[in-house]
């Protein structure tokens, strides 16, 4: 059997969570449940606890409505839009907070002498979390889940309750933004 | 030195036009993000589960009888067991579950909002050349039984023609593994 459950399909697993079984739930969640966080605690200025409880109340709406969840989209873009509203209702109760200097004053770069590759890698990416909190929220939310979880435009229209066209145009000035800020590591 | 985005390897590269360098570095960079998985995560998610888990759906309460007496079990209960019973039967999957109810007799227990269970509608996909006949009473026979467990002598409304088998999919595999239609 567990060769199996491996093995089913997203929306098998989704289906069985609905009939309340905790290990096709489980297992649904251990397939994305990293992307979500990851989503989260971007969406949120990299705040690990804030992004802990948005995917955790997410889980417990999913965990109790999918009893209902008739398939329209695909589990995974459901999961994302759950996420995606929970962040924007943290968002909404805390204030914005502004960039700290220190932060901008800490943008990795990649200047001086050569370093190792996983050093790049590693300082590449927290150089990408530091431009991804001073982009506008759903061009931040749109560049990752089109980037870095590689939804399509439709799906992602899906997640932030927009159009495909609205997502390609969030998309394009995402792009932009986040190269001006990534100059240095041209 | 620098590195060459396009590949992720920390290389010598030729100069491309700048735009293409852009996106370049962006893809670099969102693609070490998506391997990334933050430890925290790795370190709160069981404890996320239990607490997900913490939750109720919300489901009717049924009539049951047991030798010692009566007792209510929800609808969520009866629907989650009926499914894992008809789930030992191969070749075909269970796609939904309706548990048909009525009000109790007045002279029941009043006011506990509880339900009588009248008859059961469970919807199947089954594998394709699969012969439906047979499948139909196995599933009948084993939702039936599932049914008495759970319900004791209330189940006795739930009669053979009271519990419908629906086949209303059909699939090339196997139809517990399932295809995600939505896969691009």
């Amino acid at each position: 059997m567990g060769e199996m459950a491996s093995l089913r399909s997203d929306e098998v697993l989704a289906r069985r969570s609905g009939f309340g079984d905790r290990v096709a739930f489980a297992e649904l969640v251990g397939r994305h449940g990293a992307s979500l966080y990851r989503y989260a605690v971007r969406m949120l200025d990299g705040d690990h606890h804030a992004g802990e409880d948005a995917v955790q109340e997410a889980l417990t709406k999913a965990w109790i409505h999918l009893g209902t969840f008739r398939g329209d989209s695909a589990p995974k873009t459901w999961l994302f839009r759950l996420v995606a509203n929970e962040c924007l209702s943290a968002r909404r109760r805390h204030r914005p907070r502004p960039v700290d200097d220190q932060t901008l004053t800490e943008v990795p770069t990649n200047q001086g002498s050569a370093p190792e590759e996983v050093t790049v890698a590693t300082d590449l990416r927290r150089a990408l979390d530091v431009a991804l909190v001073e982009l506008p929220w759903r061009q931040r939310a749109s560049w990752m889940l089109r980037e870095v979880e590689q939804l399509s435009y439709a799906e992602i229209a899906e997640v932030l309750e927009t159009s495909p066209a609205v997502v390609r145009g969030q998309l394009h000035r995402a792009r932009a933004n986040l190269a001006d800020r990534m100059e240095q590591w041209r | 030195m620098t590195p060459d985005w396009s590949s992720g390897a920390n290389t010598a590269a030729s100069t491309p036009a700048p735009v293409s360098r852009d996106a370049a570095v962006l893809r670099s960079a969102a693609g070490r993000l998506r391997e990334h998985v933050d430890e925290r995560w790795v370190e709160v998610a069981d404890l996320v589960f239990s607490r997900v888990f913490t939750a109720t759906r919300p489901s009717r309460p049924l009539h049951a009888v047991a030798s010692g007496g009566p007792f209510h079990v929800t609808e969520q209960v009866v629907v989650s067991y009926l499914r894992a019973s008809i789930d030992q039967v191969a070749d075909c999957e269970v796609l939904r579950i309706t548990v048909q109810t009525r009000s109790p007799d007045p002279d029941g227990s009043q006011g506990s909002g509880a339900e009588v269970c009248t008859g059961v509608l469970v919807e199947l996909a089954v594998r394709y050349g699969t012969v439906l006949i047979p499948l139909a009473d196995t599933v009948r026979r084993v939702a039936s039984e599932r049914i008495a467990q759970l319900l004791g002598s209330m189940a006795s409304e739930v009669s053979v023609a009271a519990m419908h088998v629906h086949m209303a999919d059909v699939t090339v595999g196997d139809p517990k593994v399932g295809t995600d239609r939505h896969e691009r």
